[in-house]
């Protein structure tokens, strides 16, 4: 059986990145070729510090329509 | 639907109506015109935690900014000073990358003050209570009380599922992973036809002992797209709420990342926290490598897009093809019954 290449663990923390991102030997086929195609390696930002970003928001619910 | 914001008061009432949730302690970048995200995060209160927020916005910020963008920079806290010192400083950075920030907006929830031009005011409850009036009848969702009450949301009662984790267990070792996937696959079709609902507490349990296949859970990933991805964050965000701890991190994975698809970083991130951490999760990591660096959700069309054109080459090339490195075009569906399903109709990623 081709099971638990990365398996889900007991305990219930908050994320913390910098472990995961240890992770780079069990990716699985997905996430490889998602590393290679568009997701950069988090090298360049302090795992600390996170951003909500919220793409394409409905900004004529604040601004109206605009051309 | 459109409010049209008129004054600072109304534009402080609405934002919590964009993010989903009402800020807190906070700075928020809130664009004018389409092209850059919403962004939020905590209130820099140091200056070094200042210069490091200015690099976490950079990236994305960079990566998106246009000629002539505009913005304004809205500060949610008690705290005045760190409000006026912080969107300062965003806002002289963002000048840096062709960003022109036209409000600098302070609220403590009871009064509000523009610095740019000094202007100050009382917020006023009757606007709050209007703008959330236009937006039910208009059939959005309200925000969430706080970011916090949106993860609250994602812890359920856990002890069903988990009272039928071994049963799950040993009809999966009587099963084969080929099985369990291709009834996985069935009955995520099967939620998505129904237009979401809630899984029975059986269907539950072997469906995230299933995930534990990689290929099984890559599959079901790979089936995520702008069409569907609304129906994942209703599955996956149920599955999160009720998974035992030993099976939560890839239904939270799953969860980050249809949100994170949905455009919504603050959700995705409260999904990764419910990811248990005494180990890596490889899935987690690249879902907050995503929000972190503010990738656009279209780059997964984009993903997808190149898969499908790299297989249709090695078909050509080969006269074959390992259809499991094909993801599924956004429009397919798996509409036959599993016994008369032809095997070359949905991809089946990963091993």
């Amino acid at each position: 059986m081709d099971r638990t290449e990365d398996t889900p663990h007991a305990g219930e923390h908050r994320v913390d990145v910098s472990r995961k991102v240890r992770g780079d030997d069990q990716r699985s086929s997905t996430e490889r070729r998602l590393r290679r195609l568009i997701v950069p390696e988090p090298a360049s930002y302090d795992p600390g510090t996170r951003l909500d970003v919220i793409h394409d928001p409905d900004l004529n619910l604040l601004w109206g329509a605009q051309e | 639907m459109d409010l049209v914001v008129q004054s600072p008061d109304e534009l402080l009432s609405a934002v919590p109506h964009v993010l989903g949730f009402r800020p807190e302690e906070s700075i928020v970048l809130v664009p004018f015109r389409p092209g850059l995200p919403i962004v939020r995060l905590d209130l820099p209160t140091t200056a070094r935690d200042r210069d490091k927020a200015w690099d976490a916005v950079s990236g994305p910020y960079g990566r998106h900014a246009r000629p002539g963008a505009v913005l304004a920079v809205l500060c949610f806290t008690e705290d005045r000073r760190s409000a006026g010192l912080a969107s300062q400083h965003m806002s002289n950075r963002l000048d840096g990358i062709g960003i022109n920030t036209h409000i600098r907006l302070w609220t403590d929830g009871r009064q509000w003050c523009e610095f740019n031009t000094g202007h100050s005011g009382l917020r006023n409850q009757t606007t709050a209570e209007r703008i959330a009036t236009t937006t039910v009848l208009a059939g959005a969702p309200q925000p969430a009380a706080s970011r916090a009450s949106m993860a609250a949301s994602m812890v359920g009662d856990r002890d069903p599922i988990t009272q039928l984790l071994p049963a799950a267990r040993t009809a999966a070792a009587a099963s084969t992973p080929t099985a369990e996937r291709e009834w996985a696959l069935d009955r995520v079709e099967q939620f998505h036809a129904d237009g979401g609902g809630r899984l029975s507490n059986v269907d539950g349990a072997r469906l995230l002992v299933a995930l534990e296949t990689i290929g099984t859970r890559d599959a079901l990933w790979e089936d995520m797209n702008r069409e569907n991805r609304t129906s994942h964050m209703s599955l996956w965000h149920d599955l999160t709420r009720r998974a035992p701890d030993e099976l939560r991190a890839a239904p939270a994975s799953m969860l980050g990342f249809a949100s994170w698809l949905h455009g919504d970083g603050a959700r995705a991130w409260c999904a990764l926290d419910q990811v248990p951490d005494d180990r890596p999760y490889s899935m987690a990591a690249l879902v907050a490598s995503a929000l972190q660096n503010g990738i656009h959700p279209q780059e997964w069309d984009r993903y997808q897009t190149q898969e499908r054109e790299l297989a249709g080459d090695l078909a050509d090339t080969a006269g074959g093809l390992d259809e499991s490195f094909v993801p599924r075009p956004a429009t397919q569906h798996r509409d036959l019954p599993y016994p008369q399903r032809p095997t070359t109709d949905r991809p089946a990623p990963g091993r």
